[in-house]
């Protein structure tokens, strides 16, 4: 893929929000629409495109965890709140390929977690889970060795323990499975054909009207593409 | 489009014949015609083993001694080298120290040798870059010879049948478990206490760091060999993953495969950039394992046990109603606390059967009603737990008798054990027998040896007999699956096969 060997050409081996989610869309997993700027004038015209309720972040390969660097601001609902964030958040962006990346704002209760390790043992290994910022204090995560089927992708969907959530309650709609689980193949894929990518993080996948959206996500890459070792 | 037809078809073909090879050469190594010792001490050490394993197991074949100076070795001529054994040699087993392994090995495959066992350590396994590169000089051999190699650092196979064996005092009585190790001194111990548990073995093989032969060569050939019914592992590491995993699913959905994997701890994990990468832990990645083969996980060695036991002896499509027989009344409810708990159900029993339950067992202290408690009396007059476990395995809402009993002496256990294992064959339904902590169960081999399973609690009996009903229930759904044959929509399928040990 392109936008990895861009990053490699940069000696990066993180991408940025902005590059993994275009990566995963370009494989056909469904993203948030954004905007990606570096200068006000561009915001503006990207905040008027977009349109509110809005999310509005800085982008930068040199940070992974947004929100611990208070890097977030979700719920813009006015233009002098997005000019603000824009002031707070432009001036602490520092890498060659940063911006601000103005993003329409996915409404959902319900956050889910996708993922790939390639493990040393095994290979690409797709994840599944409760997703969101408290993940890993719940580790309801499962996992799959890729190459992984329809079935295996619905076996790790039945199988986190918090999976009610993903039914119709609270006035909720059901979550739409066959939908998640596409997504699970499709990273299995991902995994199969970019031997460089060492995880991806898509977190959260926000539930909307059913289906799952991929609000933030992460790359990894490693430019030696690591084969599964011996042990 | 053809020619990606015809060459996909080829790739299948060329794959199919080499696993057709892999296990048409083990077979010939798993039973030699004659077996070569090489660096068999003259005097009492430990390499001495391999040769009292062979005579203690009264191996059929010619065996060969090979050492530079001895002209015999306890009354078998010995060879100087292996070039100058006159016949043909299926076996060598190699115990010379590591410095001088090379040469000898490259002899073998020269000879002709089918397979060699090296029992000698010094390898990979030190960490060192010299025992990496001495290791990786007999991986190269072994391919390009053919000559296919176990270990280093192995104690190397028993196969009953073939009168081989790594150690002496192991049963010479074959069976149906095929197990792979990658500790010898694991597989030794298992081969020793397995017949207490009435399990034998088809082969047991101990692969030490595999330079050559993996556990997941094994697999494949344990899953075509006829004899084997049942697979068990105790694994440390897994080499080559990809390769492993399609040979564990192939294995498992030919038969029960058991694997007690160690080194699943959370201790020495990467620090991961992100949340996948921090929340896969090996445990994860080896759950991902278990879950996509359809394999059996258990852990410790008495649940191994356990479970190879269980497997071999509970026959096909077992069900869930129980029915709990028990004397003491707090072992009762217990089993029936651990049947809820995995999964099972307790029968609901007939009419006929309270009836009849009530015509004999004592009123005060007692239940008649499932679980069923005799009581004491029942230790001192042996009829009532015959007489119930009797009308309870003819009851046909039944599908396993549990009994937890005990008599007071020796005569009235023998009474016991004969009239349960007469009812278990009457009933051909199966009975599982739970010891009394405290009393002696001195007559649990007479359990095993009749095919039924005899275990130290009801938690490990209930537990086991899940196992074996989920992984029936898995395959059954994997070759029948509901869709196509919607009278079997009746299994669960959400309990099959997630269950772990």
């Amino acid at each position: 893929m392109k936008i990895l060997n861009k990053a490699l050409s940069e000696n990066r081996s993180v991408l940025t929000e902005y590059e993994a989610k275009k990566a995963l869309a370009e494989y056909g997993i469904p993203t948030s629409k954004e905007i990606l700027v570096d200068s006000e004038t561009a915001f503006m015209e990207a905040v008027r495109n977009i349109g509110f309720p809005m999310v509005i972040k800085g982008c930068d390969p040199e940070i992974i965890h947004k929100s611990e660097k208070d890097l977030i601001r979700t719920d813009i609902r006015y233009e002098r709140e997005a000019v603000a964030a824009f002031h707070d958040i432009w001036p602490r962006i520092t890498g060659v390929s940063g911006g601000i990346l103005v993003q329409e704002m996915i409404m959902g209760k319900r956050e889910l977690v996708a993922g790939l390790i390639r493990d040393s043992q095994f290979g690409p290994s797709v994840m599944f889970g409760i997703g969101g910022i408290f993940t890993e204090i719940f580790n309801d995560v499962v996992f799959r060795i890729a190459p992984i089927d329809k079935s295996d992708a619905l076996d790790m969907i039945e199988e986190i323990r918090g999976k009610r959530i993903l039914e119709a309650i609270r006035g909720l709609d059901p979550v739409d499975r066959d939908q998640i689980s596409d997504i699970l193949l499709t990273i299995g894929r991902i995994g199969m054909e970019n031997e460089m990518i060492q995880e991806i993080d898509i977190n959260p996948i926000i539930i909307s009207k059913g289906r799952g959206v991929a609000v933030d996500a992460t790359i990894i890459i490693n430019p030696n593409g690591k084969k599964p070792d011996d042990e | 489009m053809t020619r990606r037809l015809l060459s996909t078809l080829t790739g299948r073909n060329l794959m199919m014949s080499k696993t057709h090879e892999l296990i048409a050469r083990l077979d010939a190594i798993f039973h030699p015609e004659s077996v070569a010792i090489i660096g068999l001490p003259r005097g009492f050490k430990a390499g001495k083993l391999f040769l009292m394993a062979l005579l203690d197991l009264k191996y059929a074949g010619r065996i060969y001694p090979v050492h530079p100076k001895a002209k015999e070795i306890d009354g078998l001529k010995a060879y100087p080298s292996i070039a100058e054994i006159p016949g043909p040699v299926d076996l060598a087993i190699i115990l010379v120290p590591h410095d001088r392994t090379f040469p000898i090995v490259e002899a073998c495959a020269a000879k002709g040798v089918k397979g060699a066992v090296l029992f000698t350590a010094g390898y990979k396994e030190t960490g060192t870059e010299e025992g990496r590169r001495l290791e990786a000089d007999l991986t190269r051999v072994a391919q390009s010879s053919g000559m296919r190699l176990f270990g280093p650092n192995c104690m190397g196979l028993y196969v009953p049948e073939s009168g081989i064996s790594f150690f002496p005092g192991l049963s010479k009585k074959p069976g149906s478990v095929g197990f792979i190790s990658h500790s010898g001194s694991l597989a030794n111990i298992l081969c020793r206490i397995a017949p207490q548990k009435g399990i034998y073995f088809s082969s047991a093989v101990s692969l030490g760091n595999e330079c050559d032969i993996s556990s997941a060569d094994m697999l494949t050939y344990l899953a075509n060999d006829p004899n084997t019914s049942v697979i068990g592992a105790y694994l440390e590491s897994i080499r080559n993953g990809p390769y492993f995993l399609e040979a564990l699913k192939k294995a498992s959905e030919k038969k029960p495969v058991i694997l007690w994997k160690v080194g699943l701890n959370p201790e020495g994990q990467k620090a991961a950039m992100s949340h996948t990468g921090a929340l896969a832990s090996r445990r994860q990645i080896w759950d991902a394992v278990i879950h996509q083969s359809g394999a059996v996980s258990v852990k410790g060695f008495d649940f191994l046990s356990d479970a190879l036991m269980g497997f071999s002896m509970l026959g096909d499509g077992i069900g869930d109603r129980i029915a709990i027989l028990s004397g003491p009344g707090g072992l009762a409810v217990a089993a029936s606390e651990a049947c809820g708990d995995e999964g099972l159900k307790l029968a609901e029993l007939s009419d006929k059967t309270r009836s009849g339950l009530s015509g004999f067992v004592p009123q005060t202290g007692t239940s008649i009603s499932n679980p069923v408690d005799v009581g004491l009396t029942a230790s001192f007059d042996m009829e009532i737990y015959i007489r119930a476990a009797g009308i309870l395995a003819a009851d046909p809402n039944v599908d396993a008798v549990v009994v937890i009993g005990v008599g007071m002496d020796r005569q009235t256990n023998e009474l016991y054990t004969n009239a349960m294992i007469k009812t278990h064959r009457e009933s051909c339904k199966p009975f599982i027998i739970v010891n009394i902590p405290g009393f002696d169960s001195e007559f649990a081999q007479a359990f095993t040896q009749a095919g039924i399973p005899f275990f130290e609690t009801t938690e490990r009996a209930m537990a086991v007999y899940a196992m074996v009903r989920r992984y029936q229930a898995w395959r059954r759904e994997k070759f029948n699956p509901a869709g196509r044959f919607p009278w079997l929509a009746c299994f669960d399928s959400k309990t099959i096969g997630n269950k772990k040990y």
